[in-house]
């Protein structure tokens, strides 16, 4: 049903339908502008950031490849986030830079996040690759748990055994991605 | 335990935690230890993406690269730039039929008077028809006069006019353009200027003359017409018009046709 649902929306889409391309809009545009208001940002940049988006998924499908495991609106919602995120990332780098730089020529955003979302992918296929606990264990850490919760909520003897166990699955992590073919052609 | 201290040393190096003289001979260490190296990126990309906030923005070298050059070349395609253009068109769209309920709210809180009832539902569906007629009406439908030549000057003139968006000026030019030549093909400008004009009734008028002239042009007639009882707000015919369309699909505009017929109901 869901990969039924995905097949519509991205052949609407890359056909130009603008049935389609409004009901994508209806019913995903409203939680996009919510996440980015909670975000640092305003109702124009969800506006932009949608409809890259959209545009991103059309590269994709004509000249990569593109497989939505999960929903099209859950896709299409992690898409904008990553998005917005890198947005918000250069917004600060270029506060930073004091010379101003060149602003990026629009092609070469659309390519250099084509290519780090297509990266991000493979990060997270790997890491559901990993075992259940090994998948909590890092979130958490990285969430700044402390130790001491984590030791207590995965029954560990001490931290330096969580230390330990958070270095296993992060070397095993880096492994399984080392390996994999797509991480080399995605360099 | 070798292995964990070098883990550590990954980590103080990403987390800037690590003196200076130390951080130098880790570069040192790394620059000859390309595995060493490789791994200090791939904990970096591991921490960035578990911390899903900040995105790491790689640095690579595009000019050489294939599968670049390869997407740059389809984002510039006509494909490309066409498909983009259509996501405007829906984003545009979806922002005119969202201020609505806001107008809505505000005039249906002031009182329940049942005459701004009125006038609102009136400006609401003509505001409805308004985007449809931006969204489906396309410049590029008028035929071409290019295979025309430049040599008649009242067409030159009323096609600068046309363009200009000035359509009471090009009026006149396309008459006389019109009775000089019989050519049927300025019909279908002389009826879009009536139609931008407001002058409904003429504009009909005009493109019911195209359809029952000997132009080729003559299927185009059923959609302009309807781009008229589109704009006019005229429902009933306008889905008349458009069921006549796509009762054959040679006619022309037939996929925008079926589109717009869901559109309307």
């Amino acid at each position: 049903m869901k990969a039924k649902q995905s097949n519509i929306y991205l052949k609407g889409l890359l056909s130009g339908d603008l049935i389609i391309i409004n009901t994508i809009y209806k019913n995903n545009f409203p939680k996009v502008v919510g996440f980015i208001k909670k975000n640092k940002g305003a109702y124009r940049d969800a506006e932009e950031i949608f409809q890259d988006a959209l545009f991103h998924l059309i590269v994709r499908s004509k000249v990569r490849t593109l497989e939505i495991k999960s929903s099209f609106d859950g896709y299409l919602f992690t898409i904008c986030k990553n998005l917005w995120y890198k947005e918000l990332n250069e917004r600060k780098n270029r506060v930073r830079n004091e010379r101003g730089l060149e602003l990026k020529d629009e092609t070469f955003k659309h390519i250099s996040f084509i290519l780090e979302q297509e990266r991000w992918e493979l990060f997270e296929e790997k890491l559901n690759e990993l075992s259940d606990n090994c998948k909590t264990l890092l979130k958490d850490y990285f969430n700044k748990v402390s130790y001491d919760i984590i030791v207590k909520k995965f029954n560990y003897s001490s931290e330096n055994v969580a230390f330990q166990r958070v270095f296993k699955c992060k070397k095993k992590l880096a492994s399984l991605i080392k390996s994999d073919r797509k991480y080399k052609d995605l360099s | 335990m070798e292995q964990e201290d070098i883990y550590k040393k990954i980590e103080a190096y990403l987390g800037e935690d690590m003196p200076l003289e130390e951080q130098k001979q880790f570069e040192l260490r790394m620059a000859q230890d390309a595995d060493l190296k490789q791994s200090v990126e791939v904990f970096n990309e591991i921490n960035h993406h578990l911390h899903e906030e900040i995105w790491l923005s790689l640095e690579r070298d595009n000019k050489h690269d294939k599968s670049v050059k390869y997407i740059e070349n389809y984002i510039k395609s006509d494909d490309a730039i066409q498909l983009k253009s259509k996501l405007k068109k829906a984003g545009n769209h979806y922002k005119n039929k969202r201020s609505l309920p806001k107008i809505k709210y505000a005039i249906t809180s002031i009182a329940a008077v049942f005459l701004i009832g009125l006038a609102f539902t009136f400006f609401y569906k003509s505001k409805l028809n308004n985007d449809l007629y931006t969204m489906y009406f396309d410049k590029d439908d008028l035929p071409s006069f290019v295979k025309r030549g430049p040599e008649n000057k009242s067409l030159s003139k009323g096609i600068i006019a046309f363009r200009a968006q000035d359509y009471k000026k090009a009026l006149p030019f396309f008459e006389r353009y019109l009775n000089e030549t019989q050519d049927p093909l300025i019909y279908s400008y002389i009826g879009f200027s009536y139609l931008e004009t407001g002058d409904f009734k003429q504009a009909l008028q005009i493109f019911d003359k195209l359809l029952l002239s000997d132009s080729l042009d003559k299927s185009r007639a059923l959609w302009y017409k309807s781009m008229v009882y589109l704009k006019q707000g005229e429902d009933q015919e306008l889905k008349k018009t458009l069921l006549e369309i796509i009762s054959d699909s040679g006619n022309f505009n037939y996929d925008k046709a079926k589109q717009l017929v869901v559109q309307i109901d």
